[in-house]
């Protein structure tokens, strides 16, 4: 596997120049962490990641550039992580306690210049190089932007270079407020108090820098966030990924779906007022002298309305409508056994009537074409037979 | 096109307060205050009886008491 020359165009479909640059930032990685007085921590390897992907100067396509610098971060932060690991979670080496023993504040992390020859050696980018001056190591300063890590100081020129805007900085992903704070929380359930700063995720290293504010990464940030009302921003990156799997089991439960239960009336209604759907309908005539005649009607089934109509005063016609519905529906329920039976009663003789004439037609069908004189009276008889058979049936 | 169907009643005075209404084959009581009407009893019967609505009306006067029938009017095919 070769590592990546500065300048190189890396496109993100291109299968091997990802891979060529997930190995440069390994790579680069265990050279930095080889170097004399690294000090690991979430935001200076951050720091410096965005460092050596702006001195590395990679070509990419413009809608590409964010995705893949955030790869390349992540696999950068990634390696050091494991180099950290491997070494045992010492990320302070001696040296840089002893080049500066006069400033002990584990706030505030001594980050002495690396030798350049050996940064040179090691690392394949031609970065810019200053000569380290023979005095005590300097301080790290995050906030002095003329002030770099491992560059030395940055000419005025280089540094207005930096500050142009990218659209690649348009393109830094974001998110929406409630989805982060879903992943605050989620964060803050998860992670241990006692853990160290080193082993927190890419997004978590992320968060950390986004909170201080000090960095051009977290000033993208909030500029996306401000326009992420917008639909056209569509642009993902593998950070937001992670979030997104992150915050989906949490969206999944918010969002159980009540089901809505169906009313099932059946396709036959029982003859008992309660147990059968009612229409009834109120109508409210012209108004005539200062009344209404109201129309109040009751039915079930298919069977007829019962209709009542009463002089409904307009002051006071809610009460009397709903007397009015009361009295018709009780009426109505004292009426409906009766209008059953007697629709009982008629579908009897209706449903014997059906159940006769299809007999009666196949007996005749079969007898008329043999012998139509002689044997006139038997089928008569036969018929006669049958019918009381059948009567006999259901009556029975 | 309105009321082509009605019959109107025959001048015979409906004394009777209650008319009997026969539609579908079937028949109930209904104010003859309601009935005498095509409009009003369009109205009235309409929700629960759609086919009034294009039906021919005919009324009958017997001994006072009002009797109104109403005969769905055959439609072309297709419709109900």
């Amino acid at each position: 596997m070769e590592i990546l020359n500065s300048g190189s165009f890396i496109p993100l479909d291109n299968k091997e120049k990802m891979e060529q640059l997930a190995f440069t930032a390994a790579t680069l990685a265990t050279e930095v962490s080889r170097s004399d007085g690294f000090q690991s921590g979430g935001q200076a390897n951050h720091q410096l990641g965005l460092e050596l992907w702006s001195g590395a100067e990679y070509v990419c396509r413009a809608h590409e550039e964010a995705t893949i610098k955030n790869l390349f971060l992540s696999k950068f932060l990634q390696s050091l992580r494991e180099i950290e690991k491997q070494n045992g979670g010492q990320p302070l080496p001696l040296q840089a306690l002893v080049v500066n023993p006069a400033a002990p504040r584990p706030s505030d992390p001594v980050q002495p210049i690396p030798d350049p020859s050996h940064a040179v050696r090691s690392n394949p980018l031609p970065i810019p190089l200053q000569p380290v001056q023979a005095q005590p190591a300097p301080v790290y300063q995050p906030q002095d932007p003329a002030r770099d890590e491992y560059l030395g100081i940055l000419s005025p020129d280089e540094q207005g270079e930096r500050n142009k805007p990218s659209y690649a900085d348009e393109c830094v992903p974001g998110y929406d407020p409630e989805i982060e704070a879903l992943v605050e929380k989620f964060d803050n359930e998860s992670s241990e108090p006692d853990a160290d700063i080193s082993n927190e995720p890419v997004s978590d290293a992320a968060d950390a820098i986004e909170q201080r504010g000090s960095t051009d990464l977290v000033e993208t940030e909030v500029t996306f966030q401000s326009e992420s009302d917008s639909p056209d921003v569509v642009e993902q990156s593998a950070s937001t990924e992670t979030r997104e799997t992150e915050v989906a089991p949490n969206q999944n439960e918010t969002s159980v779906a009540e089901s809505i239960e169906s009313i099932v009336i059946p396709e036959k209604e029982p003859y008992n007022f309660d147990g059968c759907t009612v229409t009834a309908v109120i109508q409210l005539l012209p108004e005539s002298s200062g009344a209404r005649k109201c129309v109040v009607s009751v039915r079930t089934h298919d069977f007829t309305p019962r209709v009542a109509i009463v002089d409904v005063a307009i002051a006071d016609a809610l009460s009397q409508i709903s007397a009015t519905l009361g009295l018709a529906f009780e009426q109505y329920r004292k009426e409906l056994p009766a209008r059953a039976a007697e629709k009982v009663k008629k579908e009897k003789p209706v449903a014997r009537k059906q159940s006769k004439s299809p007999a009666k037609a196949g007996k005749a069908a079969s007898i008329a074409p043999s012998k139509p004189d002689a044997q006139t009276t038997p089928p008569t008889n036969a018929a006669a037979t049958d019918q009381t058979q059948q009567g006999g049936l259901f009556t029975a | 096109m309105a009321n082509e169907q009605t019959t109107p009643a025959n001048s015979t005075p409906v004394t009777d307060a209650k008319a009997t209404i026969k539609i579908e084959g079937q028949e109930f009581e209904l104010d003859t205050a309601l009935a005498q009407e095509d409009k009003t009893l369009k109205t009235v019967l309409q929700p629960h009886f759609a086919s009034v609505e294009n039906a021919n009306i005919t009324r009958e006067v017997k001994e006072g008491k009002l009797t109104v029938t109403i005969v769905k009017r055959a439609q072309h095919k297709g419709t109900r």
